[in-house]
């Protein structure tokens, strides 16, 4: 089900090499609204994150702890890495139990013309085909993207033990990015929920979907396929807009592993060696429903 | 198979999660009483004086309000209206009983008694038995700005920098009054604070949720045809519960968008159904993911394939249980009337035994559903309403998630309504626990 993953020699190489890619999008898209001369560093809001971030995780999490779940979040972009060769919108996941994964997921809408297909959802599927719901007690979820509203609430009621994630989802994250499916008063027993391990990497995956799916199609694109590919628009992903309560949410942040280049060393290399024109990244498509214009 | 008799019932909407809010949230603004000629100049030295204040906050509620508008509670707190020096010889009413502004009264005569309790901040209970009526006309209420925005005693040092007030005359009289934070979402909103709080200007528009017009016009067209399809998904939920494979829920998804209606799937619950197929024991979550709603809006998907040539088992798994196991399920799962152009189920409508978890909510709006319609509040669990039990009540519990229309955090939205049975058979009142998620 998951196919040859590459070595990790060479898949380091890759992110890096995507990631320079992914940042130089990102970069010039952030950069749009700022001042020209200003191409030495990323937004300020950024960079203060960034701090906050590897402030905290130097408090909440040791060297140890941080290398485990680090390895497990490989995993899980590993899975979208597949997904994007599918593609499929990049988010994967893995779920662990005991230091071990037991099972593998990645979104799989655009071949179902599911909507609902997300990695969460692959995943549990082939974990209860062999193991009882409750082992998902003991278990943890790593995830690219942030699980949504729909995930995270599957996830609650399942009662998963805890969910670590890279990058946040603005666009309907359900364990902050939007709501706080995860810890709300309901119910079922609330999880805690980890955000921003390997962050980048999930956003530059995502980044990268989008450049790979203009480069196929320029134009027209059908419908129903260009609309499900922008589910996820790299603009959603990269802070919550409400912010869970400190007690679930430690920050984590590969900028300070020193394993995966930063956001800034990345875009002050990257910015001006790819020339990208802007119509590459999509702009937000704005939904409408149907019963707003009938 | 046969058609199930219908449900006899109405559709009553759901409010939106802003509209809950809106109708519960209100705060304290200052109202002064001022000679309406006056009025301006206020205005002008607070807003001077207030530059963080938006008066778009508050455009919902009257500026300048007369006497006789005040609703009852504040005629009642108001009167008697000073008597002011309106600064107007010209005015032939305000001559009448006026003094020029270059001589304002330095002692009122006596006030009528007040029907009840006395203006609050008032050191001028000024007019005359016999101009009390005159006086109603003369002076106006001038809404000045939130409470928050400014202490009292400041407030009133800047509006004694205007006239009438920067003579000798007595300070101006400063009220506070409770209204509405927020503007209202119909024209008998607005008439009931209008009635309850304070004048209010309604635009005919609802900033907190889908027009109420829209929505008429929508429940106008499913009203006749809800119980329909309310009943196909019980008979759904009946079905697969026989064969112990699900609770009895039931979920109908119905293309409105032809001349006549068309029926895409139908799907119960099936959390009870083990990998293999078999009905398990009902004890804990059961298989999440064969909630109703999932299974219906996989079948949409699976005869989306099917219609474009695809082979619908591709990429499927038996935990999805998105095959159709029951007589009813097959019956519409079979037929190929599922348009191979559509997206996801845009343009599709979605009815349900019962309010749909918080999982199932967000699946439907995923899916990019038109309109939905649920039979049962599940006030522990659903996450389509936003209010607590019971359509109008304020607080309760309830997740009060709303997801069916939260444009500003989700990109899509839809009209929802619920379905209030007006005999509940005894087929209905299927006890759930509480816990239940459907
Ligand atoms: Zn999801
Ligand atoms: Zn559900």
């Amino acid at each position: 089900m998951i196919g040859t993953l590459r070595g990790k020699e060479s898949w380091t190489t890759l992110v890096l090499a995507s990631a320079a890619l992914g940042l130089a999008l990102y970069y010039l898209h952030t950069q749009q609204s700022a001042t020209p001369t200003d191409d030495k560093s990323p937004p300020a809001d950024e960079e203060q994150r960034q701090d906050e971030d590897a402030h905290h995780i130097s408090n909440a999490m040791a060297p140890a702890e941080r290398a485990y779940h680090e390895r497990f979040m490989r995993e899980a972009i590993a899975m979208a890495e597949l997904a994007l060769k599918s593609d499929e919108t990049p988010v994967g996941c893995v779920f662990v139990k005991d230091g071990e994964i037991i099972g593998r997921g990645m979104n799989e809408t655009n071949r179902t013309l599911n909507g609902t297909r997300h990695a969460e959802f692959v995943a549990i599927a082939g974990i209860l085909s062999k193991r009882p719901i409750n082992i998902l007690n003991e278990t943890d979820l790593y995830v690219t993207v942030e699980p949504c509203v729909m995930c995270a609430s599957m996830l609650r009621q399942y009662g998963i033990r805890a969910v670590y994630f890279g990058c946040w989802n603005e666009r309907f994250g359900g364990t902050g990015g939007v709501l706080n499916i995860h810890s709300d008063p309901s119910v079922d027993k609330p999880y805690p929920v980890t955000g921003g391990i390997f962050r980048e990497e999930a956003i530059m995956l995502l980044r990268k979907f989008y450049v790979q799916e203009n480069e196929k199609a320029p134009e027209p694109k059908q419908k129903k396929t260009r609309e499900l590919k922008t589910e996820i628009l790299p603009m959603d992903v990269h802070q919550p807009k409400s912010t869970p309560s400190p007690a679930i949410r430690m920050p984590v942040n590969s900028a300070s592993t020193g394993s995966i280049p930063t956001l800034s060393s990345l875009a002050a290399s990257a910015a001006s060696a790819v020339a990208v024109p802007k119509a590459a990244i999509p702009s937000a498509p704005q939904s409408r429903p149907t019963t707003a214009r009938g | 198979m046969s058609t199930p008799p219908p449900l006899a019932g109405r559709l009553v909407p759901l409010r939106t999660k802003d509209e809950v809010r809106a109708s519960l949230e209100t705060h304290s603004v200052y109202v002064v009483e001022v000679p309406a000629k006056f009025a301006n100049a206020v205005k002008d030295a607070v807003q001077a004086a207030l530059p963080d204040f938006k008066t778009s906050d508050i455009s919902h509620l009257r500026r300048v309000v007369q006497f006789k508008y005040l609703p009852p509670h504040l005629q009642k707190l108001f009167y008697p209206p000073a008597r002011l020096p309106r600064g107007d010889e010209d005015d032939p009413a305000s001559a009448s009983l006026s003094a020029s502004p270059a001589s304002l009264p330095s002692a009122p005569t006596p006030p009528p008694p007040p029907p009840s309790s006395s203006p609050i901040g008032d050191g001028s209970e000024a007019a005359g038995g016999g101009t009390a009526a005159e006086d109603l006309h003369l002076v106006r209420y001038f809404l000045l700005c939130p409470t928050r925005h400014i202490q009292q005693t400041d407030l009133a040092a800047i509006i004694r920098t205007c006239p009438p007030f920067d003579g000798k005359t007595a300070p101006p009289r400063i009220f506070h009054v409770t209204v509405p934070a927020l503007a209202p979402i119909s024209a008998e909103q607005a008439a009931q604070w209008s009635d309850q709080y304070w004048p209010i200007s309604y635009k005919n528009t609802n900033p907190y949720g889908p027009h109420p017009s829209l929505v008429q016009r929508n429940q106008d067209e499913l009203q006749p045809e809800a119980g329909n399809w309310l009943a196909l998904a019980r008979a759904a939920g009946r079905q697969i519960a026989d064969q112990c494979l699900g609770e009895k829920l039931g979920v109908v998804v119905v293309d409105r968008t032809r001349n006549a209606p068309e029926i895409i799937a139908v799907a119960g619950d099936c959390r009870w159904r083990s990998f293999t197929g078999t009905p398990e024991p009902p004890t804990g979550t059961g298989n999440v993911m064969a909630h109703a709603v999932h299974r219906a809006i996989a079948m949409v998907a699976k005869k989306r394939l099917r219609v474009a040539g695809t082979d619908p088992a591709y990429l499927d798994r038996s935990l999805f249980c998105d095959s159709p196991l029951t007589e009813v399920e097959k019956t519409y799962y079979d037929k190929d009337n599922i348009s191979s152009s559509g997206y996801l189920c845009v343009d599709l409508d979605i009815y349900l035994t019962n309010e749909p978890c918080v999982m199932c909510s967000m699946a439907i709006l995923h899916s990019r559903f038109r309109r939905c319609i649920f039979g049962n509040r599940m006030p522990y669990t659903g996450g389509m309403t936003a209010d607590g039990p019971g359509d109008s009540s304020s607080g309760g519990s309830g997740l009060k998630n709303g997801l069916f229309w939260r444009p500003s955090e989700l990109n899509w939205k839809f009209l929802a309504w619920e379905f209030k049975e007006e005999d509940k058979s005894a087929d209905a009142v299927t006890c759930f626990k509480d816990t239940l998620h459907v």
